[in-house]
């Protein structure tokens, strides 16, 4: 049995429109339409133990709903999970004890305090004994280069420190899963290079299972082996990112610059264009055809200069996400 | 075995890191101390006032208003204090979504939710102007106080406490439904107020309903009769017994409405 089991998961919402204005809303204190959004609409995957995978989706796709599922925080409307061998929405003491969360847009430390003060708290909430708290703080602190703000009241700190500051939170009492939604929103590409590297080596050293949720390519690049795409409540792909672009990315991308002024519809011929403004334009061409092309286009029209690019990993995650179509990784 | 129980220093650490967050913030900390010193001071005047001109109301004398009032500070202390924070901040908490990390960790989220803040600023001037005035009521009544009617206020007392807490989480667990509820928070400061005057004061039907049904009189009106010698047996032992039932629903309902929490958006 896997670490984590997600069967025919579902859970939709009550929500209720308004028109702009007083009127309506009048109208709504006495009559609202009760209209139902499937944020997670059948998904079903397995995680083995170790594993660090990506959830990827656009805003309001489903993966942060998901992963409050996964961690008891909301119940579901429909289907089964398991993590660990527990129903995470049974909130059972051992359950919690084994599991972290962490929100890159919503803090668990107290403002007013110094970090040590709230990690004191989640120490005693934990029932960690003195030596191995100790061990941690010392330890995490020192990966993480936040050894010397650990006195700073914490609304002192800058948003990089603080996440420091949240993530030696969630990890003091050595959570077997950790959940991570957007832990480096917000962040510097040095900061966020540094969270990423603790995690992998982490990872390499707890053999934690890691959910990652975030919008930066380069969080799932670095860290996913596997990565989920969810769109629309629904899985979108489920495998290897390298495997996602080779499977989407049947073409590449010739881009070119003209010196003249020249007809969109010209270039329809050779591939979908892209991007077009008159002067420049981007098409997608096939692979096998991008030589013929790129000699007939050179012939035909006033190019001063080209490139041929692979589609990238980005672009072709938005495909789906354009597209919501199902592919799922084969063997 | 543990030294202590890992409740006993959950709460120690809460009141802790409250005292340390309130310091944190010096002029915050003696203006708070000093407008509820001046809040106090301008019901101290309107209840000495009632004990100054002797005023007698259905039959209370003004040293008996006077206590009540005092006994009823005491508990405002406790309840302002240690709960009314935190049942504040729980309709917060489910607007906004951050009762997320809460309930997550390994300890009753009905404890977390309940002994998370504490505004001690407003405990300590309610709880010693409130002894005074209970004390000098009393002396002015020139009861006797005997020992069992002292343990018998105590346990009263606790009670109170138990049912303030009680009513009040039960009073704001419709927040898992509709929310928003400053409405019933504004009801739920009024109809604490009706209890600093004598319960008699009012007529038979609400004292019933105040007794029995919802038992708000059993809040700061009994024990101070139970102190003085004027609570029959029969409503000594209801008013200890009622806050077991009371707590145990609202036990109960906490559990269902918990349910509903469906988080906010990220």
């Amino acid at each position: 049995m896997s670490f984590i089991q997600v069967n025919n998961l579902k859970k939709h919402y009550d929500y209720y429109e308004k028109e702009v204005g007083l009127k309506s809303s009048l109208k709504n204190l006495f009559y609202r339409k009760k209209m139902i959004k499937e944020a997670v609409n059948d998904i079903s995957f397995t995680i083995e133990e170790g594993e660090i995978v990506g959830f990827l989706g656009p805003n309001g796709a489903g993966k942060t709903t998901t992963l409050k599922m996964l961690s008891g925080i909301l119940f579901p409307t429909e289907g089964s999970l398991s993590v660990g061998g527990y129903i995470p929405w049974e909130r059972k003491k051992n359950f919690k004890m084994m599991f972290s969360i962490v929100m890159g847009n919503k803090g668990q430390l107290n403002w007013d305090l110094p970090a040590n003060e709230s990690l004191f708290l989640t120490k005693c909430i934990y029932e960690i004994e003195d030596d191995q708290y100790n061990r941690t703080v010392e330890e995490l602190s020192e990966l993480l280069d936040v050894k010397d703000l650990m006195k700073v009241q914490v609304r002192r700190l800058s948003l990089g420190e603080r996440m420091k500051m949240e993530l030696i939170a969630a990890l003091l009492h050595n959570p077997k899963v950790i959940y991570l939604d957007e832990p480096t929103i917000g962040l510097d590409f040095m900061s966020q290079k540094k969270i990423r590297e603790f995690f992998k080596f982490y990872n390499q050293q707890q053999k934690t299972t890691i959910i990652l949720t975030s919008h930066y390519m380069a969080d799932i690049e670095d860290l996913c082996s596997r990565s989920i795409i969810i769109n629309n409540g629904k899985i979108a792909f489920d495998g290897e990112l390298k495997s996602l672009s080779e499977q989407i990315s049947t073409g590449k991308y010739v881009k070119l610059q003209m010196d003249k002024e020249i007809d969109e519809s010209e270039l329809r011929s050779y591939g979908n264009v892209v991007s077009f403004d008159g002067y420049n334009a981007t098409i997608e061409v096939q692979k096998q055809l991008v030589n013929e092309c790129i000699i007939s286009i050179l012939n035909n029209f006033p190019v001063v200069d080209f490139t041929i690019e692979d589609i990238s990993i980005e672009e072709g995650i938005s495909y789906f996400y354009r597209k919501g179509e199902v592919i799922h990784e084969t063997d | 075995m543990k030294p202590y129980p890992k409740y006993y220093l959950v709460f120690k650490t809460f009141l802790k890191n409250n005292l340390i967050g309130y310091m944190e913030y010096r002029a915050n900390f003696f203006m708070e101390f000093i407008s509820e010193i001046a809040y106090v001071a301008l019901k101290l005047v309107y209840i000495y006032a009632i004990f100054k001109t002797g005023v007698s109301i259905n039959g209370n004398s003004s040293a008996y208003i006077l206590a009540i009032g005092g006994n009823h500070m005491i508990l405002t202390g406790i309840f302002v204090g240690f709960f009314m924070m935190n049942f504040l901040d729980l309709s917060y908490r489910v607007r906004d979504g951050t009762l997320d990390f809460l309930i997550t960790k390994p300890i009753s989220l009905q404890f977390m939710i309940s002994f998370r803040s504490f505004q001690l600023g407003a405990t300590i001037p309610n709880f010693v102007i409130g002894i005074a005035m209970l004390v000098i009521g009393i002396r002015e009544m020139g009861v006797e106080i005997s020992f069992w009617n002292f343990i018998m206020y105590l346990l009263l007392m606790i009670s109170s406490i138990i049912l303030t807490y009680s009513i009040f989480l039960i009073m704001q667990l419709p927040t898992f439904w509709i929310v928003k509820t400053d409405a019933l928070t504004n009801i739920m400061e009024s109809i604490w107020d009706y209890n600093n005057m004598p319960m008699n004061i009012y007529g038979k039907r609400i004292i019933i309903g105040g007794i029995f049904f919802i038992p708000l009189f059993v809040i700061s009106n009994f024990p101070l009769l139970a102190l003085t010698g004027q609570l029959e047996s029969h409503l000594m032992i209801w008013g200890i017994g009622v806050s077991v039932p009371f707590l145990i629903l609202s036990r109960i309902l906490w559990k269902t409405a918990i349910k509903r929490y469906s988080s906010a958006s990220s």
